[in-house]
């Protein structure tokens, strides 16, 4: 593909670009910590030192938000603005046009185009948080485990990207002021937590629906070891590159339904 | 009487940040940061009167936007004195604005989503405008501006034409004793330019707003302006009439000599050097410049018949200078 | 009361018929405090207010857009102080005896409150600054920051109605057990809920006034946003933290916004101390009041307006 060879070339781009807006970057990642530091200080408060809730205690709690946060950033990098902009500058202004004449695929001109790499502070500081929270646990890092935890990190961005790419397909069919950005990417609250303390629908909706929850809860349950307590069959490590691909390749089918239907109705 | 609008010496500096490459400049210019300064405006005077309708020119970057930025009071100024209406539009803001009408080109007042009387409405509270005076009004510049059909539209569906005559027409509900308009006809067409020139000047008519406007655009200047002043770098290069201008700087006519295909232009040119005539050629016709002068017209006569008779004109042009082409020529 | 009563009736009746007179300088000293003037000053910002109500409803699909982003933002924490109390009776941290009920009314009252103050006007001043629309605002006579207020008194009420009631009835179905409410005590969280509200706006409108002086964008409003809801207690009730960060947020205004209010409707406690608690937090929102005054003078002599 040659989206993939003009990667480097983008990249560089983009990096560019991040240093002449040093103060933004700087800014973003200041605002991560304080998020970080408010979600620490929640589950600080709440859970007494030694509990643990469904097998999970504290610590490990802090892992699946640094392991979130790893899967968000990563996936953010490639499609956080894409997600939030898509309506409004390539539909509603009529960029999309503009990309439809170049000799390359639209979904990966798409992507590259808008790679923000101010989220890197979020993968960083999901990497520092989860270092942490396995120095607590003593969990041991062999190169394989590396691997792992790599891989898992990776499916859990391409589920995330799959699922931004079928949200923004959605402005093909749908045209609204407002983006359904807030809502969904409010979702990530949500999964911050173990999943196990929703009722069943909601884990549910979470699992199958809308696989966030799916993405990184599973797979870090199954990699720290916790037993799982609400009977859904343990996800093996091999099986998330598989639902990544499925999921990813989902979203990507259908924003070429929209766009299919975008062209042959005309602008 | 006293001059509506009084400038005395009017100063305004800008400092730019400079901004340098390179990771050492950008931390220096965290302690120390560089700094150019730039007069904007550097010590004009001038007067407009009650009832003018005034129209400031100049290039990009020649004052214009800071100058009516001044008036308006959303700017302070670095020095001289100003006073519009008796009062100093900066410090006395909150009750100098109550008496002037602003609109600016680039930017809709009115409310997006909402019909056009309903920003009316809206305008009428903040301004504290009684419901009688309102109504009254909304009449008169509903004649005036045409507004008729558009009252109840919405204003994201008006075309931009549309718009300015109503954001014209509603900052004028508070009957403002100053009328400022800058940029009032960027993208607009023809046609709107001049319904917009003529509703202004019907204004201007009926109740002696004095209406100051910036523009670009010499046509509509030309055709409703009183008085002109250019700017350039800061300065007044000219405040007068626009005939004044006309007058000082265009003392000359421009003569225009067509020929057909195959005509021997090279000749024609050169025997009309001889008549002390400076000709540059323009494909198939023949450029030249005569002062306006007595006699003029019996020595273009003269050359047009020699022209017929040696070298085949097909027409001739004697054209009056634009105000256009007298602020270009005033340039150089 | 008779007095009462006749000033509102005053005040209803200059908002039903045509009110103020043209205005000129110098007529001030003719106008006594209700009516003239000061009438026409509040039926301008009533107006502002009602429009910027109108505006939203044009886009019903936004608001119900919106609505459902907040109890996905906030479901966790319910969730998690649930789980938490089915394993094992008190929560934990330096919560000595908070009970789980008190902790889900906290977090209930927290959110409504959250939806009708969470406005983003440090956002939309940021974006009038910057596309130099901030100029048609300064050529009115009514104050920058008064017309935002305006807006953000109108819009909260809207919000209070489409957000608030609605909100509360999910938390009423979902948790109704868990949740409550000493209803005597509503008559001393109303005057801390008015002064949160002020402030909410005034701390957002000093994150906008920032964009005067530097290039604010999103990031840097969301980050300030974060702390906020940190040391306000939205996030986590400032009793719960360790002592010797409390004792730092309770000497800062923003508890005033979530913390303060919620304590007074959850906690029993003398009058005398409800009374400074209520003093302190007005003083707070006069301070922050009045550095915004300032805040904004000062960049209208400085900043330069762009565009054309």
């Amino acid at each position: 593909m040659r989206a993939l060879a003009l990667l480097p070339v983008f990249l560089a781009l983009h990096l560019k670009v991040m240093l002449q807006y040093r103060a933004d970057f700087v800014m973003g990642a200041v605002g991560q910590v304080i998020y970080t530091l408010l979600s620490v200080a929640f589950i600080g408060a709440v859970m007494m030192p030694g509990a643990a809730l469904d097998g999970w205690r504290f610590w490990d709690v802090m892992f699946l938000l640094g392991f979130g946060d790893v899967a968000f950033g990563l996936s953010a990098v490639f499609f956080f603005r894409v997600f939030l902009s898509f309506e409004s500058a390539y539909i509603i202004q009529g960029r999309l046009d503009q990309l439809l004449l170049q000799p390359l695929a639209v979904l990966p001109a798409l992507i590259l185009r808008n790679i923000d790499l101010n989220h890197l502070a979020v993968v960083i500081k999901g990497v520092v948080v989860v270092a942490v929270a396995a120095h607590m646990l003593d969990l041991a890092w062999s190169a394989a485990r590396v691997a792992e935890f790599v891989l898992l990190a990776a499916s859990a961005a391409a589920i995330y990207g799959g699922l931004y790419i079928g949200f923004v397909s959605l402005g093909f069919w749908f045209r609204r002021r407002a983006s359904l950005a807030r809502p969904v990417l409010s979702l990530n609250y949500l999964t911050q937590y173990p999943l196990t303390i929703y009722p069943g629908p909601v884990q549910a909706l979470l699992t199958f629906v809308l696989p966030l929850g799916l993405a990184t809860f599973y797979p870090a349950q199954s990699f720290l070891g916790i037993a799982a307590t609400n009977g859904v069959a343990e996800v093996a490590p091999w099986m998330m590159p598989l639902l990544a691909l499925a999921v990813a390749a989902f979203g990507a089918g259908v924003f070429h339904l929209g766009l299919r239907r975008y062209v042959s109705s005309g602008t | 009487m006293a001059p509506v609008i009084q400038a005395e010496t009017l100063r305004k500096t800008y400092r730019i940040r400079q901004q340098r490459p390179g990771l050492g400049h950008a931390l220096r210019a965290l302690v120390r940061p560089d700094w150019i300064e730039r007069a904007a405006l550097d010590g004009i005077s001038f007067n407009i009167e009650q009832g003018a309708i005034a129209g400031l020119m100049g290039a990009n970057g020649a004052g214009k936007s800071t100058l009516i930025k001044l008036l308006v009071g959303i700017m302070p100024r670095d020095g001289g004195t100003l006073t519009v209406a008796g009062l100093d539009p900066f410090r006395q803001r909150r009750h100098y604005v109550q008496r002037i009408g602003v609109v600016f080109g680039q930017r809709s007042n009115l409310l997006w989503d909402l019909s056009v009387v309903e920003s009316f409405e809206l305008h009428r509270a903040v301004f504290g405008v009684t419901r009688a005076d309102y109504e009254r009004r909304l009449a008169e510049l509903t004649e005036l501006f045409e507004l008729g059909e558009l009252l109840h539209q919405p204003a994201r569906t008006l075309s931009l034409g549309q718009t300015m005559r109503c954001a014209v027409a509603q900052v004028l509900l508070q009957q403002p004793d100053i009328l400022f308009l800058d940029e009032p006809t960027i993208g607009l067409d023809v046609v709107s330019v001049e319904r917009l020139g003529q509703a202004l000047k019907r204004l201007n008519a009926a109740f002696d707003t004095t209406i100051v406007i910036t523009s670009h655009d010499l046509a509509v200047i030309e055709d409703i302006c009183t008085q002109v002043i250019l700017l350039e770098d800061g300065r007044i290069l000219f405040d007068g009439t626009a005939h004044a201008a006309v007058e000082r700087y265009g003392r000359y006519r421009r003569l225009r000599f067509v020929f057909p295909p195959g005509a021997d232009i090279e000749a024609a040119a050169t025997f009309l050097q001889g008549r002390g005539v400076a000709v540059t050629i323009d494909g198939p016709e023949l450029c030249g410049v005569v002062d306006a002068e007595a006699g003029m017209v019996g020595i273009c006569a003269a050359l047009v018949d020699e022209m017929t008779r040696r070298h085949a004109l097909a027409e001739f042009f004697v054209e009056k200078p634009s105000l256009k082409e007298v602020i270009l020529h005033a340039y150089r | 009361m008779p007095t009462v009563r006749a000033f509102f009736a005053k005040v209803g009746a200059g908002f039903a018929k045509e009110n103020a007179t043209t205005l000129e300088p110098g007529a001030s000293a003719r106008f006594n405090r209700i009516g003239g003037r000061s009438r026409q000053a509040l039926f301008a910002r009533y107006m502002v207010g009602r429009t910027a109500i109108k505006e939203t409803l044009c886009y019903p699909a936004d608001v119900v857009i919106e609505f459902v982003s907040y109890p996905l933002a906030f479901m966790g924490y319910f969730f998690f102080v649930l789980a938490m109390a089915a394993h094992g009776g008190a929560i934990g941290g330096d919560a000595a005896g908070a009970s789980v009920s008190a902790l889900i009314t906290y977090f209930s009252i927290a959110w409504m409150l959250r939806m009708i103050v969470d406005q983003g006007v440090d956002g939309d001043v940021a974006a009038e600054v910057q596309s130099g629309d901030v100029a048609l605002a300064l050529v009115r006579p009514l104050p920058l920051a008064g017309f935002f207020f305006a807006r953000f008194v109108g819009l909260g009420l809207a919000r209070l109605v489409y957000y608030g009631v609605p909100a509360w009835l999910l938390l009423m179905l979902l948790f109704g057990d868990e949740i409550r409410v000493e209803p005597a005590r509503l008559i001393w969280f109303l005057p801390y809920a008015v002064i949160a509200f002020r402030m909410a706006f005034e701390i957002q409108f000093a994150i906008g006034l920032v964009s005067f002086f530097t290039f604010v964008n999103q990031q840097v409003s969301w980050s300030f946003d974060m702390l906020v809801r940190l040391a306000s207690g939205l996030i986590v009730p400032l009793s719960l933290f360790p002592p010797v960060v409390a004792l730092w947020l309770e000497a800062l205004p923003f508890q005033y916004i979530y913390y303060r209010p919620i304590q007074v409707l959850l906690e029993p406690a003398t009058p005398s101390a409800l009374l400074s608690g209520l003093a302190i937090g007005a003083a707070w929102t006069l301070a922050l009041h009045l550095a915004n005054r300032g805040v904004l003078a000062l960049a209208l002599r400085r900043h330069v307006i762009y565009g054309s």
